[in-house]
């Protein structure tokens, strides 16, 4: 922020709850990353790990809905601050999400390794699909830390594109 | 008899309205007044605007969004911005708005 608030308090909470997404961000997409290594690894016991925390995901999602309530009812925000945390209540919704798909991909990875599946046909096709969503979660997260209302998701129409070819 | 604060204030108001002015203006209307007599006051101004343009000065930024249509940011006798209300207090064009509806000072 180019200039401080004259409340510090109100500066610090704002900056609290902008770091606090961002820590979210970097869990979630460490998540699917690690998810889509252990689906394609078939590793039942990363497989309990990485559904055991989403609970931390889902924790965060909580607190940092709170969080933003109470800004709204202490400060009634404005202008940008307001737009911060209106934001910041939908993308925290959103890598909450992520993570719930995440676990999917794990649980689904533990299911195939208890059956005795081996790693399956379409791997690379999978492979390029998470890598274009890996690099858009990524992206977009990096947007929200430098404020950059300029990053347009071209990779989204891409894979959209892709999806549609594969049917 | 006595009348309350916000009785007081909306006698004013009354007196300014008798002689059918184009305009009205309030300056600091609610200053003085307890939360519930605001209320009253800004019920009265969302009737009043209904029939007459109304100017308010006002330092209590919630009543700026509450109250206006349009608003007005001056400081120091210079008019920074003026727009939609909506527009002011959800996305200011001038750095300087945005400085002071959010409580920082550019």
């Amino acid at each position: 922020m180019p200039n401080e608030h004259s409340s510090r308090q109100y500066e610090q909470d704002l900056e609290a709850i902008r770091s606090r997404v961002l820590q979210m961000g970097g869990l979630v997409e460490k998540q699917f990353f690690d998810a889509l290594a252990c689906f394609r690894l078939l590793d039942a016991r990363e497989a309990e790990r990485i559904i055991a925390a989403d609970l931390e995901v889902n924790q965060m999602e909580v607190a940092l809905d709170d969080a933003c309530s109470h800004l709204i009812v202490k400060r009634q925000p404005a202008a940008n601050d307001l737009r911060t945390v209106m934001a910041t209540i939908k993308v925290i919704t959103d890598l909450e999400r992520v993570g719930d798909e995440a676990t999917k991909i794990a649980r689904a990875a533990s299911q195939m390794h208890q059956r005795g599946l081996a790693p399956i046909a379409h791997e690379e096709t999978i492979r390029v699909m998470a890598d274009h969503a890996g690099k858009l979660l990524h992206e977009s997260l990096d947007a929200f830390a430098r404020l950059d209302h300029t990053w347009r998701p071209s990779r989204l129409s891409l894979m959209r594109k892709w999806i549609a070819s594969l049917d | 008899m006595s009348l309350s604060g916000g009785q007081q204030q909306r006698l004013c108001i009354a007196r300014g309205v008798a002689v059918k002015p184009d305009v009205l203006l309030l300056d600091e209307p609610t200053s003085a007044l307890d939360p519930i007599s605001t209320v009253k006051i800004e019920e009265l101004i969302s009737e009043l605007k209904e029939e007459y343009t109304i100017a308010i000065v006002t330092h209590n930024m919630q009543q700026a969004a509450r109250c206006s249509d349009f608003t007005a940011y001056m400081y120091l006798g210079e008019l920074v911005e003026f727009g939609e209300t909506d527009k002011i207090f959800l996305n200011p064009t001038k750095k300087e708005t945005q400085d002071y509806i959010t409580g920082r000072f550019g």
